[in-house]
């Protein structure tokens, strides 16, 4: 008896975090459209999380690029065919490893920070006194970021592709000793449509799942230093589980609508 | 004016507020006392709509809180002025910032004329103007709570105010600086105020009329005659440890 009433309390503390989560998400989209807007704050925010992130995202791209470039060359020239290096090295960082890496490193990094932040002004009364001055505490705080969050992975995640590939090009001509012309011509002949869509669609999905999850956890904060500092991580550790399943969900996904473009 | 009619709250099954029914005329001040934890607070929060009742109905200058559209309640608070519990300062912004921060929300005058609004402000409420560029957490528990009354005054001229706990942890010279300033406030402006606190020496400095909430529910409400006068068991319990505040109770100058 004890056991069923635990689970329909379980149960029913689900389904209402469901329906929260759902209106949350709501007002997150809506906030991002219709006045006031506020450019000041998102601009910034663009700021903090994409030149913030760009020595983590360099740093992930040079060192994911050039090991796979080497664990590949040694495995192709078995089979002698070093010079499809590039095309792996597209399929793997283009598709796969560059929207993964760059979320997972900014999901680290700026949910944290956001969570953090709101938490922290939500336990210091700072969201009440927002509202009481007739703001909009989603409007102002949470549709700058999930915006910036939008517009900038896809940027870093640009950027760490394009590291990574030269990276993988250095490994090429100094240690599997491939041309750059066959490197090079070998990265082009992959980078089509297909491939740069599903780069590009991927952190799309992750800068919304970055930007929700963190400003729903920073809102709903509890129990003051304690609760925010729980809030931080289950942000930092939901957006990276989401942003893993997610990854090979879009990938599913894409494959059953664009595989003639793949 | 500002009424509660029946107003119940809770929070998951537990009752905070238990048929509360108080009216405060246009003008008056009055200070709400309780333990802590006896719902004090649910009530300022309630009048600026931030949470919802059960059921009950709660007025403010004829418009009923309860219900009401977000963009009707926005009206409402532009006539409201809130100083939060430690004044809930926007910690990313300088004090100018803070005080100036409807202005720089709402209206399109220029810097310099909302720091010159700023500047005047912090001379009203006591503080001098070399703070301006200085960030909160670089203010003494004193200072900040007289920043949080500049910026609920420099946003709209509030008919109302209300105050959360101004004097907890505050030094002696501090809490006479802003009971000072809210009796200031009161009498200058005309504004209907309302303070929480459990500081019952300092109550006594900032209003002669009275609610003591207990347990959720209003214990007492009225003025000083009637409180010293009062032989409800649980207001005298209250009291008890401060009758010699009661007794010598006199009004602070104003600075």
């Amino acid at each position: 008896m004890k056991l069923i009433r635990a689970l329909l309390n379980w149960l029913k503390s689900f389904a209402f975090e469901c329906q929260r989560l759902f209106f949350f998400s709501l007002k997150m989209v809506r906030s991002c459209f219709g006045r006031p807007i506020y450019p000041a704050e998102t601009w910034e925010q663009m700021y903090l999380i994409g030149v913030g992130s760009l020595f983590l995202v360099i740093l992930t791209g040079i060192s994911a690029g050039q090991g796979m470039a080497l664990q590949f060359s040694n495995e192709l020239a078995d089979f002698g065919s070093k010079n499809y290096l590039g095309r792996i090295m597209v399929l793997a960082i283009v598709r796969e490893l560059g929207p993964v890496l760059t979320g997972l490193m900014v999901a680290a990094r700026v949910a944290s920070g956001i969570t953090a932040e709101i938490g922290a002004m939500k336990s210091s009364n700072q969201l009440d006194a927002l509202t009481a001055f007739g703001i909009d505490p989603i409007r102002k705080l949470a549709a700058p970021r999930l915006i910036s969050l939008i517009v900038m992975l896809p940027v870093l995640t640009i950027i760490c592709d394009v590291i990574a590939i030269t990276g993988g090009w250095l490994i090429a001509i100094f240690i599997s000793h491939i041309t750059s012309i066959t490197y090079w011509t070998a990265v082009r002949e992959k980078l089509i449509f297909g491939n740069i869509f599903m780069g590009l669609f991927k952190p799309l999905i992750y800068g919304f799942v970055i930007g929700f999850i963190a400003c729903y956890k920073g809102f709903t904060a509890e129990g003051g230093t304690k609760g925010v500092g729980r809030a931080t991580t289950e942000s930092v550790v939901i957006t990276s589980i989401t942003i893993l399943i997610g990854n090979f969900m879009i990938t599913k996904l894409i494959f059953s609508f664009l595989k003639g473009y793949l | 004016m500002i009424a509660f009619r029946k107003v119940n709250y809770s929070i998951a099954d537990r009752p905070i507020l238990k048929n509360v029914s108080f009216e405060i005329p246009t003008g008056e001040s009055r200070v709400i006392m309780g333990h802590s934890g006896s719902g004090k607070s649910t009530i300022l929060r309630l009048i600026l709509g931030l949470i919802c009742p059960d059921n009950g109905e709660i007025v403010v200058d004829n418009c009923n809180v309860c219900g009401v559209k977000e963009k009707d309640l926005r009206e409402i608070r532009k006539r409201i002025g809130m100083v939060f519990q430690d004044g809930a300062l926007f910690d990313s912004l300088t004090v100018g910032e803070n005080v100036g921060f409807y202005l720089l929300e709402y209206t399109r005058m220029t810097m310099a004329e909302i720091e010159s609004k700023v500047r005047e402000m912090l001379g009203f409420v006591g503080l001098s103007e070399e703070i301006i560029d200085r960030l909160p957490d670089e203010l003494s528990g004193g200072m900040q709570r007289r920043v949080a009354i500049g910026r609920a005054l420099l946003s709209t001229d509030p008919k109302i105010m209300l105050y959360d706990e101004p004097t907890t942890g505050l030094d002696p010279q501090a809490t006479t600086n802003v009971i000072a300033l809210i009796n200031r406030l009161a009498e200058v402006k005309h504004v209907t105020s309302i303070v929480v606190t459990h500081q019952i020496a300092d109550a006594f400095e900032m209003a002669d009329k009275f609610i003591i909430i207990d347990d959720g529910e209003v214990a007492f409400d009225g003025d000083l005659k009637t409180l010293r006068e009062s032989t409800e068991p649980r207001v005298v319990e209250f009291l008890t440890p401060f009758r010699d505040s009661i007794a010598n109770v006199r009004k602070i100058d104003f600075i």
